[in-house]
């Protein structure tokens, strides 16, 4: 697996040399593999937002570099600019940035920016709105008049028609019930699997992270506080818990479990790993 | 960015200036400014200098941060000053093709300028050392009288009152979507002033969509409070004049009196 | 406190279009000092029930009164306003001043209460919701629920007799939604405070006393969390989840006791469960 993006000792620093100068983010070094799921975790105020804006050239580093494909983003403006559609960023309630007349339009913004034919940008919004389960006729509807959860599916859209090579989401299942949440999650997982996207799923949720994400990184105060598999991650539930972050209720169960000197493992986080662990557990001692 | 801008200028503190009522500022300003514009001589002039210099000294505001607001304004003061230079006639010192500088030239030049950093000095001080809900409170208080005419008062200060409250939500909103449409590639740095002008369309329209949506949201949320407009309301914090107010307000007093009757008087 | 009777709810169309009944029926009766959970997904009806507990909405059909006040009396209305009061989703569009103590005083002023009283209110209900060093403070300062819990002690200030919680931890962090919960469960077991809290969070509805379930405008199941929770089926056909801790309980299939869903009574289960085999 090759490394697509690359993060080197990534410093951002707001309202340098005022009373306010608040350090965001601070040496943060980390490598994505091409077609890699990576959920990144931090509870409001990690510097985890700050973070994934420098992804797509946003933001500059006070200092660090950010590299896609092993080049600089900020070494020519052409870099730049090309790192803005190749890190395709979807914002926090990104149905708030609706502004065109008609869906169709506004999930054709981003590939009319990048510059592409009328032919190549129809066949891209009618791709995108598909996969995010829009139907023909809602594509010339006003975004304004759409639910919610298909405000959401358009917003959504607008960033994959652009057909970035790393996709970023920043809490995409925000404020939706649990139906929507599945939903979103399992448009983004076709998605994935359907392009071999690079996506980084941004959350402060354990439970969506862990039961999503091939790897974690776990930011605590502008820093990596760990990243590594789920289970690796869940083996550090205590620590996960002091940096304000919740833990999926089974893992807790688990520590519960510890607690009371059964001895099972600290690393389980979703519901099928506790039912097969306990059967095991309870397998082994009836036949012992 | 946009969230570096400091808004309100309001820097807490608890000395006498920040104390004072702000019916008493705010009259103390009005009274101060046209003390200052009756000044004519370098007695009244000093006087009125002194008396801001001891309120910014009083108040413990940084002198840095008032010159950074006079940083502002020094391009007015300098032409407000070269203007009177230019155009006052009297004693020609000297002339140099059509501009002839006069004795009183100078002298108006820089009485002028003076007076409008002066003026500028004591406004900053006002707005540094009074939060602006006591800016607020303040106004509908001494507008209160126009009540009477039906003006509605107390629904422009509840108006301005909302706007202050919502002005950085509104920032930091603005800031989003301006990021979110450059992830985009909305480019809102290049072309000529039309072009620039169009590539805010997506970020207005959003941020006025977001804006009725929140209003929609106060209002409900207001009326579950038992809002209903400005009568039989009581308030929380009443402003009431004090001790400190009644030093305040006389010492205000007594020196824009002496500024007046030095310059107008005795003519220094 | 609350009575809604046979409450029946159709958004006002436009010509044309046929009318929409989001609640069909709905009998509720919440008593002092209950706990009451409001569950259900987007479209369930949950939120325009909320809105009809106060009078922001009036039924189309049926009543609500409160404290045996009609809400649909519109001179009555402030009455009804100050015995239930309303805390909404988003922080950022119910508060009002740009002072935390003054916004929280903004009912109190509304009532015409003196100074003395309001500030007695003010301080009260921020101590109850643990913001009084934040007292002096701007809001846009604060955290999403910091906000939140100053919008809590805004309504807490009118000194109501039930506060009605739309979702009020949808749009905030872990521990934002921690403390939040930690606030309102505190009104209720400490204050007495009667709590209707609408939410989709099955960890919340478990803290309550009663959790009520809405699906398609009617209420399906009213009961006890344990009992609501272990009812596994039944939720997940209203594609609503349980716990993880009854889920896996039922998972395991071995007879356990669905209704222990805590964390600690799960783990005293699993471990009986597991301690039964060595019997054998």
């Amino acid at each position: 697996m090759t490394d697509i993006l690359t993060v080197e000792h990534l410093m951002h620093v707001y309202g340098v040399g005022t009373p306010f100068e608040k350090v965001a983010v601070n040496d943060v070094s980390f490598s994505i593999g091409s077609g890699e799921f990576v959920g990144l975790i931090g509870h409001t105020g990690s510097g985890k937002s700050t973070l994934i804006q420098h992804l797509n050239g946003l933001l500059k580093p006070t200092s660090g570099r950010i590299l896609i494909h092993g080049e600089d983003i900020h070494a020519t403006k052409e870099n730049t600019r090309a790192a803005r559609f190749a890190v395709g960023l979807v914002f926090q309630y990104p149905e708030h940035q609706l502004f065109e007349e008609t869906v169709r339009a506004d999930i054709a913004f981003g590939p009319k920016n990048m510059g592409l034919g009328e032919s190549e940008i129809e066949r891209r919004v009618i791709e995108s709105a598909e996969i995010v389960g829009l139907k023909k006729s809602d594509l010339d509807r006003s975004p304004f008049e759409l639910s919610g959860g298909q405000k959401r599916r358009t917003a959504l859209a607008g960033v994959l028609a652009m057909e970035p090579e790393v996709l970023v989401l920043d809490e995409p299942m925000a404020g939706l019930d649990p139906e929507g949440r599945r939903a979103v999650m399992g448009y983004v997982k076709e998605y994935h699997k359907k392009h071999g996207t690079t996506v980084i799923f941004v959350t402060h949720s354990m439970e969506d992270a862990a039961q999503n994400a091939q790897r974690l990184i776990v930011m605590d105060r502008g820093r990596v506080l760990m990243q590594g598999t789920p289970e690796q991650v869940f083996e550090r539930a205590d620590e996960l818990r002091a940096s304000g972050l919740d833990t999926p209720q089974v893992t807790d169960l688990f520590s519960a479990l510890r607690a009371r000197g059964i001895d099972v493992p600290q690393s389980v986080y979703t519901v099928e790993q506790a039912v097969r662990c306990l059967r095991e557990l309870k397998g082994g001692k009836t036949n012992a | 960015m946009l969230k570096d801008i400091t808004l309100g200028q309001y820097f807490p503190g608890k000395s006498a200036v920040h104390r004072l009522d702000p019916r008493v500022k705010l009259l103390a300003l009005i009274v101060y400014i046209v003390a200052l514009f009756m000044a004519g001589g370098a007695v009244s002039y000093a006087i009125a200098t002194a008396f801001v210099v001891a309120a910014i000294a009083i108040s413990g505001i940084k002198p840095k941060l008032i010159l950074k607001s006079l940083k502002a304004i020094i391009f007015i003061v300098l032409f407000t000053a070269v203007l009177n230079m230019l155009y006052t006639p009297g004693d020609v010192l000297f002339s140099v093709w059509i501009i002839r500088i006069t004795k009183q030239g100078i002298y108006n030049g820089f009485g002028m300028g003076l007076r409008v950093i002066l003026l500028v000095t004591a406004s900053a001080l006002l707005t540094y050392t009074t939060s602006p809900m006591a800016l607020t409170d303040g106004l509908e208080s001494l507008l209160s009288p126009l009540k009477k005419l039906r003006i509605p008062v107390h629904e422009f200060a509840m108006m301005m009152t909302i706007a202050l409250r919502f002005i950085p939500t509104l920032i930091e909103e603005t800031d989003k979507i301006m990021s979110a449409q450059k992830a985009r590639g909305a480019d809102f740095e290049s072309g000529n002033i039309i072009k620039r002008a169009k590539a805010l369309i997506p970020v207005l329209i959003p941020l006025f969509v977001s804006s009725f949506r929140r209003a929609d949201e106060l209002a409900t949320a207001m009326e579950c409070r038992l809002y209903h407009g400005g009568s039989n309301r009581t308030r929380l914090n009443v402003l009431r004049y004090g001790r400190l107010d009644g030093i305040g307000a006389l010492v205000i007093a007594m020196v824009c009196a002496a500024v007046i009757v030095v310059s107008k008087v005795f003519g220094l | 406190m609350i009575k809604a009777e046979k409450v029946i709810f159709e958004y006002p169309v436009q010509e044309n279009e046929e009318a929409r009944e989001v609640l069909h029926g709905i009998d509720l009766h919440v008593k002092k000092g209950e706990f009451v959970a409001l569950l259900g997904h987007n479209g369930s009806g949950k939120s325009t029930f909320a809105k009809l507990l106060n009078g922001i909405l009036v039924p189309t059909g049926g009543k609500v009164l409160i404290d045996g006040i009609p809400t649909d009396d519109e001179d009555r209305l402030f009455d009804v306003r100050k015995r239930a009061g309303m805390v909404f989703q988003n922080p950022d569009n119910q508060i009002v001043a740009t002072v935390v103590e003054e916004d929280v005083a903004f009912a109190c002023e509304n009532m015409g209460l003196p100074s003395q009283e309001i500030r007695r209110r003010v301080d009260n209900a921020l101590e109850a919701v643990g913001m009084s060093e934040f007292k002096l403070h701007a809001p846009h300062m604060l955290s999403g629920g910091q906000k939140q819990r100053v919008a809590i002690a805004g309504v807490l200030a009118m000194e109501p007799d039930v506060i009605i919680l739309d979702e009020p931890t949808a749009m905030l962090d872990p521990k934002g939604r921690q403390e939040v919960m930690n606030a309102i469960t505190t009104l209720n077991r400490e204050k007495g405070m009667t709590i209707v809290l609408i939410t989709h969070h099955m960890d919340e509805a478990c803290r309550a006393d009663r959790v009520v379930v809405m699906h398609g405008g009617s209420i399906v199941t009213d009961d006890v969390p344990a009992r609501v929770f272990s009812q596994v089926e039944k939720m997940h056909r209203l594609s609503l989840g349980v716990p993880q801790t009854v889920e896996l309980m039922y998972e395991l299939n071995e007879g356990l006791d669905l209704t222990r869903l805590s964390v600690e009574d799960c783990a005293a289960e699993i471990e009986k469960y597991l301690a039964k085999g060595e019997d054998k």
